[in-house]
């Protein structure tokens, strides 16, 4: 039922694997072997799909120490940009570097679903 | 007859009908694409709408399904040729085939199949069919099919509703639920477009109040048990909906609403509580606004009911059969519905707190968790969902805890003591027979269990650190190991949250007692396998205590150290070998002899894996650094190296009882004789460069050391590249030659002698892997074209050009790597003949830019630069995407260039002039629909560094747009004008990437829009 009635962000089609698909499906669409319609459609199954994937199946985990440069909170969507930032990554003695990172992070029930 | 073999359409109605016969009969499956093909051409065609007509009275009923389907094709691909008369008239068609249908009891496949082509009719035409429910129980009502201009002398729906006989009721509810799931699929442009919401909306009060019949209790009796089950399907596709319809326009669809009391008390019914307690539990955990608050309070005695009691005995006594389960997900589902509420009413009402503590019941159900019990993990979801809840809450009143705090904390530590006996594993044996994805999952448990532990710990602190002390203490001495591992794992949870807290080594000082370390070095007692493993956890989380407490340090070496021993903890055991000495470097300093000897006894063991023995040198490395000097070093290190020269000497002595086949200048493995000591010599030679490599890990300058501000600045040290040093230095170069030159052929040997180089590279202070960049380079250099990973060579080569140390002097060491890629370059002859070689290779182009762009510049012969130049053009014009991307970067970049002194800037900018036109046309190329979506904004990062920086951007591209290789026949020159224009004037702005998608969706065509 809840792959009828929730809405899911897109924001994951900004995101390699959802890049891949689109193109993929451009290619299909090109070949004239689908529809747009259907492009849509799987594009909305992708956005259920890898939002629930993320959720549920992946445990890998880091933890990052850096310093808080700047944050906010508009929308419903808090961002911070950290600047200096050394990742930990879990089963790994060896860290990752970045001088800035920004990160975007939306409530997981979109507006209108419980809080 | 024609067949689809050869591509003909069929001629007569039979061959069509033989067609779907054979499409849905078994068959090859190159026939049946083939087939459907054919077919789909038929739907397609103007001919479709007929052809759907005449085969929806077959007497096949796949022939009939077919025609269903056609009618849904062309509805959806051609509806626009339909006049408004013929709409009318086709709604007529499928109404009275619905009716025909259920008059000759037609089989389900086909009247579903019906009620999906009513629907995709209303998505086209819901404008003229905007109360499609009741003008469809109006037809099945009297049998006959009336105009839909004619509903306005239709009875009240209450007329027909009670008129519809339950196979009528059936067909509605298909309709009513296909209808809201098709138009909830509708994404947000194309419902803004047609405002479906607004034309399903008068048809709810229609649907409610047949769902009503079935739903409410009046009806129970005397009606089939499915079609309650199809009238509750319904129910629960418009709930569904109906939170769509409020995300979209928040439009609540209120009649819905009344069904809600009905259908809850269908929970009691055994036929309608799978589908409703489904129902419920999705509302709850999507949608539960839909609820009112008496629902609330309805579940929540529902769930103290001896009903519920029933049920939930049944579960937690391991009843996980689908049903049982479900009632477990439908309490879950509740409690994270109303969790704040439940938390905060704990105290004053008995009801939540029953609730609560029946919750935390659910985490000790019978059963090992995942293996068998299936309730642990979505009921410890909710747990963690709790405790975030009071993390949010931690100081919310006043900056104190809220007065509910206390009784949730002692709730949480119920519901901690009940995960962590559901953490402990079973017996080892019993473990290993599971099959791997439970046991991969069991461990996932554990660690979801260890977030809520450090979660809960933010609220409660170190008395929560203290219950796992007392709990290790209780399990060591009566040496329960599974319950001795659990406590140990939880408390190693906590190793990151308390590295802040001053009161932690207290704390440990009372877990790294003696008689602890005692009970897992003593030889006599046998200490489970994963009970030693978490130990060796709990070390290494925790290995910066030793650093303050020294005393510990002797015995838990000694413990890790004969861990190295046994294959199963070999791999943890070095790790921690290698955090305790790098965190204690300067305490185990005088111990720096008799670490050197326990290697020499690991290192006489060869069924050692080559990792562990890597860990262990750079653990010994990290403590050779803290000695004072260089000069002090230089003798220990030596020390490391003839362990690895050995390894090198044995791996080069089986090679040489090798013979080679003649012509071949590695040493090759495929003879079966000598199959055997050819993978033993590779084994060799990998653990020697591994070794090498984690010698040159644990002797780089820790970079959080201090910096001594006082200190003269005396110019970089030359100990290891002219001094003493040195010789250290050629050893290390010797060894990695000498295992490249006879084993360079394999790839495991290329990947690790590159990342000694790449150790050596990011060392910021001199020292033994800090080679001059002359000798890094004649080493690269040796891989050609047969290289194996000869990527991974040229990365090196690109980390080489980002080092800052060398200065002036890396200029000629670049030029003589350039040649080499370029001779690279020239082998491969085209991008796309190797992408991955193609796209390194041009990164090292784009690496050299900012700061040796002179290098690039003055290479000779001028022909092979100018191959450089026209090897990059062909990857940005090409189809691959990865040397495309970094050819896109090269030319953003290049074009970019800050203004360089003469004579270079005068190079670049005929370079430039020679070029542009060419990088303008490969732009244009890509953005006129050559290019993927997802490479566009890459693209124009070079059209806007063409756009800022070159004066005569505007030409190149105008040639280019209207040159007669641009594309696209989709824009006319005015477009294309339109484009340059509004790039021009964007002036390389962000808003250019959107410029360039517009124009290449353009170019592409409208199909292309389907995503935003």
């Amino acid at each position: 039922m809840a792959a009828n009635g929730q809405s899911f962000y897109e924001l994951y089609r900004r995101s390699s694997i959802g890049m891949a698909l689109t193109d993929t499906l451009d290619d299909l669409i090109s070949e004239r072997r689908i529809e747009p319609q259907l492009a849509m459609k799987i594009l909305a199954n992708f956005d259920r799909s890898i939002t629930e994937v993320l959720a549920e199946k992946v445990k890998a985990r880091l933890t990052f120490k850096g310093h808080l440069d700047t944050y906010r909170f508009c929308d419903e969507v808090w961002t911070f940009l950290i600047k200096d930032v050394t990742f930990k990554m879990e089963n790994s003695s060896q860290t990752v570097q970045a001088d800035k990172v920004k990160i975007v992070s939306c409530n997981s029930k979109r507006p209108g679903d419980p809080q | 007859m024609a067949s689809a073999d050869n591509g003909q359409l069929p001629t007569s109605l039979e061959e069509v009908e033989a067609l779907i016969r054979q499409l849905y009969s078994p068959g090859r499956s190159d026939q049946v694409v083939k087939t459907q093909e054919t077919l789909q051409k038929l739907q397609r065609s103007p001919e479709g709408w007929h052809l759907a007509s005449s085969l929806m009275n077959n007497k096949d009923q796949q022939i009939r399904f077919f025609a269903a389907l056609t009618f849904i094709v062309k509805l959806n691909t051609d509806a626009k040729s339909l006049s408004e008369e013929d709409a009318e008239a086709l709604l007529q068609t499928l109404i009275s085939w619905l009716i025909q249908c259920l008059e000759t009891s037609e089989g389900a496949l086909v009247v579903r199949k019906l009620c999906s082509t009513l629907v995709a009719y209303f998505m086209q035409f819901s404008t003229s069919w905007e109360k499609c429910i009741k003008h469809l129980m109006y037809c099945l009502c009297t049998n006959e099919t009336h105009p839909y201009r004619s509903l306005v002398e239709a009875p009240e729906t209450a007329v027909l509703v009670q008129n519809l006989s339950d196979v009528q009721s059936v067909a509605l509810f298909w309709v009513a639920a296909t209808l809201v799931e098709e138009v909830g699929k509708t994404d947000s442009n194309s419902m803004k477009q047609h405002k479906f919401h607004r034309q399903v909306i008068p048809n709810v009060d229609d649907i409610v109040l047949l769902m009503s019949k079935y739903i409410t209790n009046m009806h129970t009796e005397s009606t089939d048990g499915k079609v309650k089950q199809e009238a509750m399907k319904c129910f629960q596709a418009w709930v569904s909906y109906s939170h769509r319809a409020f995300i979209d326009d928040e439009i609540v669809l209120e009649p819905l609403r009344n069904l809600i009391e009905p259908a809850l008390a269908c929970l009691l019914d055994d036929d309608l509580y799978e589908t409703t307690v489904e129902l419920f539990s999705d509302v709850l955990a999507n949608y539960s606004k839909f609820l009112h608050s008496a629902d609330f309070s309805f579940l929540k005695s529902l769930f103290n009911s001896p009903w519920a009691q029933e049920r939930y005995e049944r579960l937690i006594k391991g009843d996980f059969d689908f049903d049982s389960l479900q009632f477990g997900m439908f309490m879950i589902a509740f409690g994270d519905a109303t969790v704040t509420d439940l938390t905060k009413d704990l105290e004053k009402d008995p009801q939540s707190q029953q609730f609560l503590s029946a919750l935390s019941g659910l985490l000790g159900a019978e059963g090992y968790a995942i293996y068998e019990d299936k309730i642990y993990v979505p009921a410890l979801e909710f747990w963690n969902t709790l405790v975030e809840t009071m993390v949010d809450d931690i100081y919310s009143v006043e900056g104190e805890h809220p007065p509910w705090f206390r009784a949730a904390q002692t709730l949480v530590m119920q519901a901690i003591e009940r995960c962590w006996r559901k953490s402990q594993f079973p017996p080892a044996e019993e473990f290993s027979s599971w099959d791997s994805v439970d046991r991969i999952a069991f461990k996932d448990a554990r660690r979801d269990f260890s977030d809520l532990l450090q979660q809960f710990f933010l609220t409660i602190g170190m008395p929560l650190f203290q219950v796992f002390i007392d709990l290790i203490h209780k399990s060591a001495a009566s040496m329960n190991w599974a319950e001795l591992e659990a406590s140990i794992y939880c408390l190693g949870s906590f190793a990151d949250t308390v590295s802040e807290d001053s009161l932690r080594d207290e704390y440990l000082d009372k877990v790294f007692t003696p008689a602890l370390l005692d009970l897992f070095t003593d030889p006599q007692t046998e200490v489970p396998r994963v009970t030693m493993q978490s130990f060796l956890d709990l070390v290494i989380g925790y290995s910066e205590y030793f650093k303050e407490r020294t005393q510990a340090l002797p015995k838990v070496l000694t413990f890790v150290f004969q861990a190295t021993s046994s294959p199963a903890l070999a791999k943890k055991a070095s790790k921690a070998i290698t955090r305790l000495c790098s965190d204690c470097r300067n305490i185990l300093l005088p111990e720096l002899g008799a670490f050197l000897q326990q290697y020499s006894n690991i290192a006489s063991n060869y069924s050692l894996d080559g990792s562990v023995k890597e860990a262990v040198m750079e653990g010994i490395a990290s403590i050779i650094q803290a000695l004072e000097n260089e000069e002090q070093r230089a003798a220990p290190l030596e020390q490391l190296l003839d362990f690895v020269e050995s390894d090198v000497e044995q791996c080069l002595l089986l090679l040489s009882s090798i013979v080679p086949p003649e012509g071949d200048q590695y040493i090759s493995e495929t003879s079966d004789i000598d199959a055997g000591r050819g993978a033993m010599a590779l084994d060799l030679g990998i653990t020697a460069l591994k070794c090498l490599a984690g010698v040159a890990k644990g002797i780089q300058v820790p970079d959080d050391g201090p910096v001594d501000l006082e200190k003269k600045e005396s110019g970089p040290s030359t100990f290891w590249t002219a001094g003493d040093g040195s010789r250290v230095q050629q050893r290390i170069y010797s060894m990695m030659c000498r295992v490249y030159d006879t084993l360079g052929n394999r790839g495991e040997i290329v990947e690790e002698v590159c990342d000694i180089w790449r150790q050596g590279f990011r060392e910021m202070e001199p020292g033994p892997f800090v080679m001059p960049p002359n000798m890094a380079a004649q080493f690269l250099m040796k891989a050609n074209f047969q290289t194996p990973r000869l990527v991974r060579v040229i990365t090196t080569a690109c980390t080489l050009i980002s080092g800052h140390r060398w200065g002036a002097e890396l200029i000629e060491v670049l030029s003589a790597l350039l040649t080499w890629i370029a001779s690279l370059l020239h082998t491969l002859g085209e991008p796309g003949n190797d992408p991955e070689l193609s796209q390194t290779g041009i990164e090292f182009l784009l690496r050299l830019l900012p700061k040796y762009s002179q290098v690039l510049l003055s290479h000779q012969p001028p022909s092979s630069l100018e191959f450089m130049f026209m090897f990059t053009l062909k990857a940005l014009a090409g189809s691959e995407p990865l040397p495309k991307q970094a050819a896109a970067d090269f030319w953003a970049t290049f074009i970019g260039l800050p203004n360089q002194p003469e004579p270079l800037q005068g190079s670049i900018n005929n370079a430039i002039q020679h070029l542009g036109p060419m990088l303008a046309q490969a732009l244009v190329y890509n953005i006129g629909g050559h290019a993927a979506r997802s490479e566009l904004d890459k693209l124009s990062d070079p059209v806007k560094k063409l756009v800022v920086r070159q004066v005569n951007a505007k030409s190149w591209l105008e040639a280019a747009l209207l040159d007669a290789s641009f594309p696209s026949d989709k824009v006319s020159d005015k477009d294309k004008q339109l484009f340059l224009q509004k790039i021009m004037n964007l002036r390389g702005a962000r808003g250019t990437n959107q410029v360039v998608r517009e124009f290449w969706l353009a170019c592409r065509g409208t199909n292309f829009a389907y995503v935003s």
